[in-house]
């Protein structure tokens, strides 16, 4: 019987393979994970590689990973899409502008984005939601023709000037609207925010005025720069319209007395379109002593800073 | 460093008991020896007495990374950027090109040799030939240069393809 010929490669502890492969160079990468389903063990140890650019389609769910766990990326993201919602999600990590390794990895990440790009432009009639996490590659102006565009969810776009066009020219038909802490510049311009009925969630806060023009009905924002006694006024607004305030998430509450905050409470305003209040950032000790006070409510106070899943209520 | 220390050697002992004189210097290369070396108090000794066996190396290797060392052990000490080492598989010198120019065998075990000794240079050049046998072939191209058997079922396989046929254009 012959003899079959050694395997080197395989005998190499993981960490030696891992080596290898870690000195490939990002188009390597990339041509390397498109080809590495040739052996299960090598797969593994290479999977740093692919898992950079991996577009996966189970069910209905597809997913776009662009893992920078190796280094020509040198951060993290993550997309996923909803064929039912049109829900994308692209992410990265804080990595990428802490080092300035986007700069390293542009040729990876460039691929990735062309190859992303062209898929999401088939889309392009039928996506309704879009959500993008850290400093993405995907620039506002591609997502600017998504006539169906109604969730905007942007966590770390900081070029105001972009988003502010974006919002010109997409805003008006936004139902909802997430803008992440680092996006600068003044909010008073843009004002398709005032226009957003369902749901808005801003990073930092508004002046008090800009404050009491929300329409939306579930709001997300940092209030520890107001006012009690805004806060007030524009829950007593909302109780006074038409519409009711279904929601609310105050961030940011670090400078507010809890039992201030629910001192609001004990007026006649609270009624039952409040079902969920969130706050975060306040001595849940006396959260919880003044919850027992209103136990027929959905209260939340949320210590961590990842909340999701707003819409439950 | 003195003349004296530069001319100090140390004996080392392959698997296959065979015994190298290697100049100080020149084996300095090896974070392994010199740890050895300075755990036993002998780094300052005129004689280190022993051979120091190097148990996982045999003498066709350990030769080898002698020589390797020999030629390398005057270069400036790289800095000790990982992450940009990383990245290019196209700056070996020609040198290296030429000493790694060996069956596929000696190169695995060099790589071996290499992290067994600790010498980082090395083990980084082998493993970049290395990387380079890799580049640019097709998953059967793979296989056929490193003798690798496909161990994926063709489900797991078509998964994989199918997972990865996003990057075909």
């Amino acid at each position: 019987m012959q003899e079959e010929p050694p395997c080197y490669i395989l005998s190499l502890p993981n960490e030696l393979q891992k080596m290898i492969f870690d000195r490939m160079q990002p188009a390597d990468k990339i041509s390397f994970g498109k080809t590495s389903h040739f052996c299960r063990k090598l797969w593994r140890n290479s999977k740093s590689l692919y898992d950079g650019i991996g577009w996966q389609e189970v069910g209905d769910k597809v997913t776009l990973t662009l893992n920078n766990s190796y280094p020509f990326v040198g951060n993290r993201q993550f997309m996923e899409f909803n064929e039912y919602s049109r829900y994308y999600v692209i992410g990265q990590n804080d990595e990428i502008t802490r080092t300035g390794k986007i700069e390293i990895g542009e040729n990876g990440l460039e691929i990735a984005k062309r190859k992303f790009l062209k898929k999401l432009e088939t889309h392009q009639n039928t996506v309704k939601s879009i959500t993008i996490y850290g400093k993405c590659p995907i620039n506002l102006q591609n997502i600017r023709n998504f006539r169906n565009l109604q969730y905007l969810h942007h966590s770390g776009f900081d070029e105001s000037e972009s988003f502010q066009e974006f919002l010109s020219k997409s805003g008006n038909r936004l139902k909802c609207l997430e803008i992440g802490n680092s996006l600068s510049g003044s909010y008073a311009e843009f004002q398709q925010i005032y226009r957003v009925r369902e749901y808005l969630s801003i990073g930092f806060g508004l002046t008090r005025e800009q404050f009491l023009r929300l329409s939306a009905t579930k709001i997300e924002m940092e209030i520890g720069h107001l006012k009690a006694a805004d806060i007030f006024e524009f829950i007593r607004s909302w109780q006074n319209g038409t519409r009711r305030l279904q929601s609310c998430k105050w961030k940011s509450c670090k400078y507010f007395d809890a039992q201030t905050f629910f001192g609001f409470f004990n007026a006649p305003l609270i009624n039952s379109d409040y079902k969920q209040i969130s706050i975060r950032g306040i001595d849940s000790r006396a959260a919880m002593i003044t919850y027992k006070k209103y136990e027929d409510l959905l209260f939340e106070v949320i210590e961590d800073p990842n909340f999701e899943d707003f819409f439950e209520i | 460093m003195t003349d004296a220390a530069q001319e100090r050697s140390i004996k080392l002992l392959s698997s296959d008991n065979e015994t190298f004189q290697v100049p100080r210097n020149v084996i300095r290369l090896s974070n392994t020896i010199n740890t050895l070396l300075q755990d036993l108090g002998l780094d300052d000794e005129e004689d280190a007495g022993d051979a120091i066996p190097v148990q996982n190396v045999t003498s066709t290797i350990l030769k080898k990374v002698i020589a390797w060392c020999q030629h390398h052990h005057e270069d400036p000490v790289a800095a000790d950027d990982s992450d940009s080492r990383e990245k290019r598989t196209d700056d070996i010198s020609s040198w290296d090109v030429e000493f790694l120019k060996v069956d596929q065998g000696t190169l695995f075990e060099l790589i071996l040799a290499a992290n067994y000794l600790d010498i980082k240079g090395l083990l980084d050049v082998s493993c970049k030939t290395v990387a380079n046998m890799i580049k640019g072939k097709s998953p059967e191209e793979i296989r056929r240069t490193f003798n690798i058997k496909n161990d994926f079922t063709p489900e797991e396989e078509e998964q994989i393809r199918k997972e990865n046929a996003w990057c075909e254009d």
